[in-house]
């Protein structure tokens, strides 16, 4: 028997393009994309000396990151709205129960519904190229920073998707369910920030003693997984948001460390070969969001798995 | 009758081994001991030990909350059970379970079906779900919409059905990978007359093939002119097993019989069993009235059921 494609991806595939939530997603998704793309590049372009070819680059970069955050964002908010019902919309719809009795394995059909997710995501950022192209054209991107972009992207993508579907195992409503994935997805994202300026707060209320917040705080969040990713060589501008993210991240680590002992251990010293914090900060978020993805991702394929002690 | 019964070449080779085997005694499909599914302080299924027998057309009987979907849920290897023993065709739910699910299709009583797909891409999902080889797919399906009387409609969306057609298409979802045994629970719940009739006589036609089916329903007329035996629970436990006249016999239950006559004038009359009711149809008959009618009113599954349970819901 050869090996064919999931049979849940094939059908979530089908329909989700077949539903009309997928394409208005994907509308909202070039609307916001395309007015920030247009924003800034009128803000920016306006009394350019076309000769000027650093100025020039400049706005391609500064367009460039302003478009990848802002598809980030818009990522970050579509997920668990499109994933949330995967699998809660199978018991909402009594759908559930015939696709256990298969011999699909729960991983599969967790893993059918993520790779559809991901197909998704694939669409909404092959639909953004145009837009990245207008930076593209005006310098200060290279191609690398493209595909690097489209990678962080995906993978930002997908593994809130394989989040989201653990919390889709967990109720019988696509209400609830929905409810629970942006909440997480606020904690997972917003609150990495939060805590850590909640605790810089605190630190220096005390007088800025010995308990500098640890800049790991700030890694779960995607968005420095993308800024550390993407921001590419020190020698460009810094006057993007994603390279300002960046540098306020590997401040951060120099200044706390990132476990936030930096005092007791005279200084912090880990430099890679680019003079940049090691561990890069894009290797620690990552690391986050495989743990915590992967966490979920055991737990759910252990909610689906029958038979069980009681109907979930 | 469509090649498509053949086993699928999906199947676990020890199942069809199994299966295959001579055997001296044949394995019931269903043999439970002991079975009990507690949630909490709520007994769900209490001791229920049952045999269902191959090749038979087996209808649990209950009132709601009598614990067949439970017990079901457990045949289907959804649900562990608390304590006690089970067997379906032979194979333990918990540890061959996947190869209990290859030869066993389960029909829930919800009926949930995904409403953006055409009716082959819904089938077509099924057989996939079953690794059942693509080449394979066209025939099975075409075969299975045949049997459920669907083919007009194989490439209707399946919002665009009635609620009867639903039902057959989860049936024929339930058959996709041609099991030996099937369990429908509630099938013929929220369905027309005429649709009854027709899963009734479905019912019929996917037994004569050779499959066992173990079917639950309110409706016990449909239950009564389709099985050919029964068992009946309520809170839980099992409260009689058995082809139904048998369990009549045994409870000692009295058959009821109308008597027509030819001067017009009418009366019912009581027999224990077929020894007396032979001898009342004697006696009238030889009696002074003439006889033209002598019906048993067999009140059948329905009588059986008010007998023996006693309306006890949980």
């Amino acid at each position: 028997m050869s090996r064919s494609l999931n049979p849940v991806l094939a059908r979530e595939v089908k329909e989700r393009v077949r539903g009309g939530r997928a394409f208005a997603a994907l509308t909202v998704f070039l609307v916001f994309l395309t007015l920030t793309t247009w924003v800034t590049y009128q803000s920016r372009i306006a009394g350019i000396d076309p000769s000027d070819l650093s100025r020039r680059s400049t706005t391609g970069r500064v367009l460039f990151e302003w478009t990848l955050v802002v598809m980030v964002l818009l990522i970050l908010f579509m997920v668990p709205g499109l994933t949330a019902g995967a699998v809660a919309g199978e018991r909402e719809r009594q759908t559930l129960l015939p696709l256990q009795v298969t011999l699909l394995r729960p991983s599969s059909i967790l893993l059918g519904k993520a790779y559809a997710s991901l197909a998704f995501l694939a669409l909404m950022t092959v639909a953004a190229l145009p837009l990245f192209a207008v930076a593209y054209r005006l310098g200060g991107v290279t191609f690398l920073d493209g595909i690097l972009a489209i990678v962080s992207v995906l993978v930002v993508g997908f593994l809130l998707a394989v989040m989201v579907l653990g919390i889709s195992t967990v109720t019988k409503r696509v209400q609830t369910a929905t409810l629970l994935a942006y909440g997480f997805t606020m904690l997972f994202s917003a609150g990495s920030f939060i805590a850590f300026g909640v605790a810089s707060i605190v630190d220096d209320a005390r007088g800025g003693d010995r308990a500098d917040p640890p800049a790991l705080l700030l890694t779960p969040n995607p968005l420095v997984f993308l800024a550390d990713a993407t921001a590419g060589r020190s020698d460009v501008s810094a006057e993007g948001p994603v390279r300002g993210l960046r540098d306020f991240v590997d401040r951060s680590a120099i200044d706390n460390g990132w476990l936030g002992r930096n005092d007791f251990a005279g200084g912090f010293d880990r430099f890679d070969d680019d003079n940049r914090p090691a561990p890069r900060a894009w290797m620690l978020s990552l690391g986050w969001q495989l743990l915590f993805a992967g966490l979920l991702f055991w737990w759910s394929s252990r909610r689906l798995r029958t038979p069980a002690e009681s109907e979930r | 009758m469509n090649d498509f019964f053949a086993p699928p070449s999906g199947l676990p080779v020890a199942s069809l081994v199994m299966l295959d085997e001579p055997v001296a005694a044949p394995v019931p499909a269903v043999q439970t001991l002991g079975l009990t599914k507690r949630y909490g302080a709520l007994l769900a299924v209490d001791d229920l030990s049952l045999t269902v027998p191959r090749g038979s057309i087996f209808g649990l009987i209950g009132p709601n909350g009598a614990g067949k979907s439970t017990t079901f849920a457990m045949l289907a290897t959804l649900l562990l059970p608390t304590s006690g023993s089970l067997r379906v065709l032979g194979l333990d739910p918990e540890f061959d379970t996947r190869g209990l699910r290859s030869v066993m299709g389960y029909m829930p009583d919800n009926l949930g079906v995904y409403d953006n797909l055409r009716v082959d891409e819904y089938l077509t999902f099924f057989a996939s779900a079953y690794r059942i080889p693509r080449r394979e797919h066209a025939d099975l399906i075409s075969g299975l919409l045949q049997l459920v009387e669907l083919e007009v409609k194989q490439e209707a969306m399946v919002n665009s059905l009635s609620r009867g057609m639903k039902q057959r298409l989860s049936l024929a979802r339930a058959l996709v990978h041609d099991p030996e045994l099937l369990i429908l629970d509630e099938p013929a719940s929220g369905l027309d007359p005429r649709a009854r009739v027709e899963l009734r006589d479905l019912i019929r036609s996917l037994n004569s093939l050779g499959k066992t089916i173990i079917i639950s329903s309110h409706i016990l007329a449909e239950l009564e002119e389709v099985c050919t035996d029964v068992a009946i629970m309520e809170a839980g436990r099992l409260l009689a097993s058995g082809p139904p006249r048998t369990i009549l016999a045994e409870l000692g239950g009295a058959r009821t019989i109308r008597v027509r006559y030819a001067d017009g004038g009418s009366e019912t009359v009581t027999a224990t069993d077929d020894e007396d009711q032979a001898a009342v149809l004697k006696r009238l008959v030889n009696g002074e009235r003439a006889v033209v009618e002598f019906v048993e009113e067999s009140g059948g599954l329905e009588q059986l059921f008010l007998t023996i349970t006693r309306g006890i819901v949980q």
